[in-house]
């Protein structure tokens, strides 16, 4: 027994020191940062050294044409303004996170960058946005290509106002969804949450595409409540939609949707808002629908229903031939619509076999509208197309552009609910009070 | 004395022959059963020697010796081992003599014709694997080199198929009891073998052609000598050992598939040695292209303008190899074996099929036709030495390369919801994995009676996986459109692209074991343990880098240059240097943040197990643990992080206890008894903790891993009872029961767009089930001495499975993640069949002097089993059913000459997933492959 324990024991040692020297894989030793964490990380280090941290309280700044960008990145824990005396540079997204509120000053020029990110500004549930421009000093979030030259539609990921008002997708009262291109988590169970203000603000080349059904939009608000203020928005040529509304109760008053190559608005997940002064002017590029309607294309009778209220749209197509819509009601949505104009498109409204049941109920239709110069004005509209109570005409008036209303068949929205203006015209800008002017860009 | 060592656990078998030393007036049976192979005489262990019409008979041991006793008088003794022609000798035994009875086997055609690997211990053979099957104390299934020939399994991802328990995916796959990759692991030669493919955890099988495989064993219950990372099983395929011959045999063959070969088969413009499955650089990244910005601005197109489609007619299948070995006698009692071995194969297929996704209404949200043509090749090189050093001491190094190449052609058109046109997909996707592993190992036995063995190896692997240059362009067309009138979709920038993606693996790992007998009794067949103690450790180091670019081309502004439409068929004429130039085509860089990361693990482990002889030569007690530590971490950046931020890391620190015990009981010589119970870990897959997007195809649903990932932890039990009858037959019946907590499952996540699968801990599931296993002589079965049912084997094996998962969405643990909209929150596991059926017969005789023939018919069929969760209440996805007939001929002419035909997939077996909603069911995909024949010769040059 003692000679075997005497030739174990060094044995058992050798074979161990043999697993340890067949575990180093190389003897060679780069230097290098090994620290993950760090902005010099080398992969491929072995010794480490000289590692360098990212200072979050320095602000940094990067110079683009001879000028200074102040850059921002990852998330804002803290409430922060934005001046308009300098300039902004996205890149990635940048995330207001719960409980912050980031203001940004009339008057300040946010760019993206062109950096192969996916830069996008998205407010996370519980976090606000301030951004109150003027009609004399919008607030322009735009790409940084439109100063290095070759701006273009999909630059970047737009807005994103996430919050905890319902959305339907999952068959729950509190349901909470990931948002497009990893924007944030949002809804829940608070129909009156607040996302903060947005008045006068431009967004320009945005709707970065990430994937077939998985594009950034325009303006994204996903599961956003009714105490959130949204005024005077203008979504200006992005490569996918220009507003589009995930559920939530968010309203909607002066929006201008110009030169966007898919929807210009789209609302789908149970959205159940209002709107009001709603403007589409496609051009002849591209352009899908000037409002793509849905409940939900998986589970078409998901509660709580696609159910908005709009009056005063103006839906202007391209009338280039491409097979877009003015409105395509589909997939089971509800809503109610007024004092509508649309014209220049291949179909002016058409409605999915799948909604027929609601444009029969009446939880689903279009009145005191003028559809018109349409390659097809109606497809399988039903009782929007032919029931003469609704009020719905063929002919429409002379427009410029998206300018111009037709007093005559229009109802005052008002009536319905004290949220909206009081006018009497069909359309949503008046020759008389161009209310898009000075702050929109047009195509 | 040592040598008893070795031989003991034969001894112990040849010891059932001797029912007791008082039996005077019998007398002894005694001899050497040898094999010849070309001249060399070796002894045969193992062999089944019994005296015609009765039950008294003994088995050989490793030295090809055999003794029992028996009654004075005139026998017929009969010989009988698989692969062997059966013998017959008349002898006399007098009382109280000995009567000595030597006798030589000849090898069946069977045999002769792989010229293969006929020695001591040769685990090709399906008889030495059943042997070593009763004696190891582990619950161990092998199948053989020989067996997989004889059931036309072409690699090992068919050969495990034949195994009780176990399925594949795709072909590729391996499924254990109902199992997934996740819960299996794969080694080669006993070493953690690293996997190509960067989703999966184990290595796809079929890259691993069987003409490098000795045998394939899975083990499916853990003992501690395993990594804990597993519940399932764990594949360990042996290559080819040299043998102590000379040998050198080389082999040609071909084949058709009927719905590929020799019809239109469309590809691009390749690279020069695409043949080979080795790109030659014409896929790579043009230089100086990755220094020119998001925005591309060189002078010059810096692409190959290659987009058109190519059309040919399809080849037949084609594959070679050379295999040689042969042993160099350096002294007394010193012998250095070599073998090697080279294979390469290639096949043209075509398949076509449907691709949906529908919603609760059951109409299409999806529906595409889908047409693929692929140029798929393997080349595979095998090397392998070992110096045995008399009976103590072997060292060895084996080095096996893998190369696999996947060239396809693959077109989806059809609807999609979300367009007013129809979409018209065309993707060219040339995939190269390459996988080199580099192994020592060996062995020393110490001390009196060698009660110390001491076993070491190590091995150092790459694996590396590329996808260079898959090309896509989409478009959008009406119907009825001709070929010159499609639109590109050029709204959605990301779709028309080039995209260079490369996957780069090390592997480090070592072990050492010590096996000690601390006691043990003398007998006088030598020396039996009482109780022996094994510890060792075990490391494993392993890293992973990840990257890709996308060049995405602009296509707006040749769709305005082309108002009536572009020409489908030939898209190089708008994406050529003049349109570059003019800028009607831009490209953009668009490698996002999340296009690198890197994944590294440190596995390190310590076990010890006793073996307790409780009561001698029948029960026999194992019990042991294993501690492993494990630290995995991911580096990466979010596909919506700056490149400003810092990259993120994700990590996975743990320790695990991990007990085992087992238990054996021999009941009587043929039937035995055990039972296991053991508890294991399930490591969260690389990708799965990735918190970045991908798709794994074309309109395919995304996926996010998850960082907060926990390990799984799996408790499993097995009971298994077994009856031997000696030359390779047996019945086996076994059931298995199995809880696995914290199961990480694949969750469909509440999402604004598409589709969004991420990974929780969410699950509990539990699978039990029985297993039963027959292998039988036709002849034995019914009773008969007739040749033609003794020619006349069966091999059947079935499960009987029963798996249930339970998701609970865990929200409230984390209140800013999206909900889990899986449909039903109870389902059987994904990819566990209810039942499995394997079954072949064979049939083997001469047919005409110097020519023997083997039939044999295979056939495999699994149960509807989950292919993927349904959501957003739609239901679970189901595929159905796969009857797979193959059936194999083969003839051995002479000594020299061996000729095969193999015909794959006889009944044209369809791939179907069906996935029901409230309004019915729907195929969402379906295809069939088409049956292959093919045909080979090879000759042994000496």
């Amino acid at each position: 027994m003692s000679i075997n324990r005497t030739l174990a024991q060094p044995m058992l040692l050798g074979t161990l020191a043999l697993v340890a020297a067949l575990s180093m894989s190389s003897c060679k030793k780069k230097e290098g940062c090994t620290d993950p964490t760090a902005t010099n990380y080398d992969p491929d280090a072995e010794k480490d050294c000289c590692c360098e941290f990212p200072t979050p309280d320095v602000e940094q700044t990067t110079t683009i044409n001879g000028e200074t960008y102040y850059v921002l990145s990852g998330t804002i824990s803290s409430d922060r303004t934005l001046s308009s005396d300098r300039r902004h540079l996205i890149s990635g997204g940048v995330f207001v996170a719960n409980g912050s509120t980031l203001t940004i000053q009339a008057g300040a020029r946010i760019y993206a960058a062109d950096d192969a990110t996916t830069p996008f500004l998205s407010i996370q549930r519980g976090g606000r946005i301030n951004a109150v421009g003027t009609a004399s000093s919008p607030i322009v979030f735009t790409t940084i290509r439109t100063i290095t030259g070759g701006a273009d539609r999909g630059a970047w990921g737009g807005i994103i106002l996430n919050g905890y008002a319902p959305i339907n997708i999952c068959g729950s009262s509190d349901c909470t969804a990931e948002g497009e291109g990893g924007s944030g988590v949002y809804g829940g169970s608070n129909p009156n949450d607040n996302s903060g203000v947005m008045k006068y603000v431009r967004v320009e080349y945005a709707g970065k595409i990430l994937g077939t059904d998985n594009e950034l939009n325009g303006f994204s608000f996903n599961g956003v409540g009714s105490s959130t203020v949204l005024e005077h928005l203008q979504a200006y040529k992005g490569s996918d939609d220009g507003f589009e509304f995930f559920g939530g109760t968010v309203n909607l008053k002066w929006a201008v949707s110009t030169g966007n190559s898919d929807d210009s608005f789209d609302w789908t997940h149970g959205w159940r808002g209002k709107g009001q002064f709603w403007v589409v002017q496609q051009d002849a590029v591209t352009g899908d629908n000037g409002m793509e309607c849905d409940n939900w294309e998986t589970d078409y009778t998901v509660t709580p229903f696609s159910e908005p209220t709009i009056s005063n749209f103006t839906l202007v197509g391209a009338d280039d031939g491409s097979p877009n819509h003015g409105m395509r009601l589909r997939h089971g949505t509800k809503g109610k619509l007024w004092n509508g104009l649309v014209t220049g498109f291949a179909q002016g409204i058409r409605v999915g076999t799948e909604c027929d049941a609601y444009v029969n109920d009446g939880s689903l239709f279009v009145k005191n509208s003028a559809i018109w110069n349409n390659t097809a004005n109606f497809n399988n509209a039903g009782a929007i197309e032919t029931n003469s109570a609704y009020g719905n005409t063929t002919a429409g008036p002379v427009l410029n552009g998206y300018i111009g209303t037709e007093a005559a068949g229009a109802v005052d929205p008002s009536g319905v609910d004290s949220w909206f203006s009081s006018v009497t015209f069909k359309g949503a800008v008046e020759a008389s009070n161009d209310w898009t002017a000075g702050w929109t860009t047009s195509l | 004395m040592h040598r008893n060592l070795l031989v003991l656990p034969f001894v112990l078998l040849g010891l059932f022959g001797i029912s007791s030393s008082a039996q005077a007036q019998k007398g002894t049976v005694a001899g050497t059963i040898t094999s010849n192979e070309g001249g060399s005489v070796q002894p045969l262990p193992f062999v089944n020697v019994v005296l015609k019409g009765t039950t008294t008979g003994a088995t050989t041991d490793l030295d090809g010796k055999f003794s029992f006793p028996a009654e004075p008088g005139t026998h017929t003794l009969q010989v009988s081992f698989v692969g062997y022609e059966p013998a017959e000798r008349t002898i006399t035994v007098v009382a109280d003599q000995r009567t000595i009875a030597d006798v030589e086997m000849k090898t069946q055609g069977i045999e002769m014709a792989e010229f293969e690997v006929v020695q001591v211990a040769d685990r090709e053979r399906e008889g030495v694997l059943v042997m070593e099957r009763k004696e190891t104390t582990a619950m161990v299934q092998k199948i053989g080199a020989q067996e997989l020939k004889k059931k036309g399994a072409g690699d090992v991802a068919e050969g495990v198929q034949k195994l009780v328990g176990l399925s594949t995916v795709g072909g590729r796959y391996v499924v254990v009891r109902g199992l997934t990759d996740r819960y299996n692991s794969a080694y080669l030669n006993g070493m953690p073998l690293p996997s190509p493919d960067p989703d999966m955890k184990v290595a796809p099988l079929d890259i691993f052609p069987t003409d490098i495989v000795e045998s394939i064993s899975v083990t499916k219950a853990f003992t501690p000598e395993l990594y804990g990372d597993f519940s399932g099983g764990a594949v360990d395929i042996g290559t080819k050992r040299a043998t102590g011959e000379n040998i050198l045999k080389v082999s040609l063959g071909g084949g058709l598939n009927t719905q590929s070969t020799f019809r239109d088969h469309r590809s691009y413009n390749g690279g020069g040695n695409d043949f080979w499955g080795r790109d030659d650089g014409t896929r790579s990244i043009p230089a100086g292209v990755l220094s020119q910005g998001v925005n591309l601005n060189g002078e010059r197109l810096p692409f190959a303008v290659n987009f058109n489609p190519t059309s040919k007619n399809a080849a037949p299948d084609l594959n070679f190899g050379i295999y040689g070995g042969t042993t160099f006698k350096l002294g007394n009692e010193i012998t250095l074996n070599v073998v090697g071995t080279g294979n390469y194969r290639n096949e043209n297929r075509y398949r076509n099929g449907q691709l949906r996704i529908i919603n609760t209404s059951n109409t299409p949200l999806v529906d595409y036709t889908m047409e693929s043509w692929q140029f798929n090749t393997q080349t595979s090189a095998l090397g392998s030495a070992s110096l045995d050093l008399g009976k103590r001491h072997g060292v060895g190094v084996t080095s096996l390369w893998v190369n696999m190449s996947s060239d396809e052609h693959r077109i989806n058109y059809g609807e999609h919801f979300d367009y007013q046109d129809n979409v018209y997909a065309r993707r060219y996707t040339y995939r190269q994995n390459t996988m080199l592993t580099n192994q020592i190992f060996g062995r020393h036995a110490f001390g009196m009676q060698e009660r110390l063995l001491v076993e070491w190896s190590g091995a150092m692997s790459t694996a590396d996986a590329a996808e260079p240059d898959r090309r896509q362009l989409v478009y959008l067309y009406t119907p009825g459109d001709e070929e010159s009138e499609y639109r590109f979709n050029a709204i959605d920038r990301l779709e028309n692209h080039r995209w260079f993606s490369a996957l780069q693996e090390e592997e480090t790992t070592a072990r050492a074991g010590v096996s000690y007998r601390l006691l043990q009794r003398e007998t006088a067949e030598g020396f039996q343990p009482i109780l022996v103690l094994r510890t060792g450790a075990q490391s494993k180091q392993k890293s992973r880098d990840f990257g890709y670019d996308i060049f995405a081309y602009s296509l707006q502004e040749v769709n305005a240059q082309n108002p009536n439409g572009v020409a489908l068929n030939n898209p190089d004429q708008y994406l050529d240097n003049e349109a570059y130039q003019d800028r009607t085509l831009t490209i953009a860089k668009l490698t996002g943040p999340e296009a690198k990361h890197t994944i590294e693990q440190s596995v390190n482990a310590a076990y010890f197990t006793t073996e307790v002889d409780v009561v001698p030569q029948k029960v026999k007690l194992m019990a042991g643990a294993r501690l492993e530590e494990g630290d995995q971490r991911i580096i990466y950046r979010k596909q919506s992080d700056s490149f400003y931020q810092a990259r993120r890391v994700a990590r996975i620190q743990s320790t695990d206890l991990l007990p085992f015990a087992s238990v054996k009981y021999d009941i009587n010589k043929k039937d035995i008894v055990r039972a296991s119970f053991s508890k294991t870990i399930s490591r969260p897959g690389f990708r799965e903790m990735a918190p970045f997007e991908y798709t794994e195809f074309f309109a395919g649903t995304k996926n996010i891993g998850n960082p907060d990932l926990k390990n799984g932890e799996n408790y499993n039990a097995d009971l298994r009872f077994e009856r031997f009858f000696g030359g390779g037959e047996l019945i086996a019946v076994g059931a298995f029961g199995k809880v696995l907590d914290n199961t990480i499952e694949k969750v469909a996540l509440a999402t604004a767009s598409g589709q969004l699968q991420s990974f929780r801990n969410t699950g509990r599931a539990e699978v039990y089930g029985v297993e039963l296993e027959v292998v039988k002589n036709i002849g034995a079965i019914v009773g008969t001495d007739s040749t033609f049912w003794n020619d006349l084997s069966v091999g059947m094996n079935a499960s009987l499975l029963h798996s249930q998962l339970t998701i609970v969405d865990d929200r409230t643990a984390d209140a800013n993640s999206a909900e889990v909209v899986l449909t039903n929150d109870v389902r059987p596991l994904q990819g566990a069949s209810p039942y499995l059926i394997n079954f072949d017969l064979s049939y083997s005789r001469d047919l005409c002097e110097n020519v023997k023939g083997t039939f044999t018919v295979a056939y495999n069929v699994f149960g509807k089993r989950v292919f993927a969760a349904g959501a957003n209440g739609l239901g679970d996805q189901y595929e159905l059913p796969v009857n797979t007939l193959n059936v194999v001929a083969r003839a051995d002419i002479g000594k020299k000459w061996q000729a095969n035909i193999t015909c794959r997939n006889v009944l044209d077996a369809r791939f179907q997933v069906e996935q029901e909603t409230p309004a019915g069911t729907s195929l969402i995909n379906d295809y069939r492959i088409g049956p292959s024949f093919s045909a080979g010769i090879s000759y042994r040059i000496f």
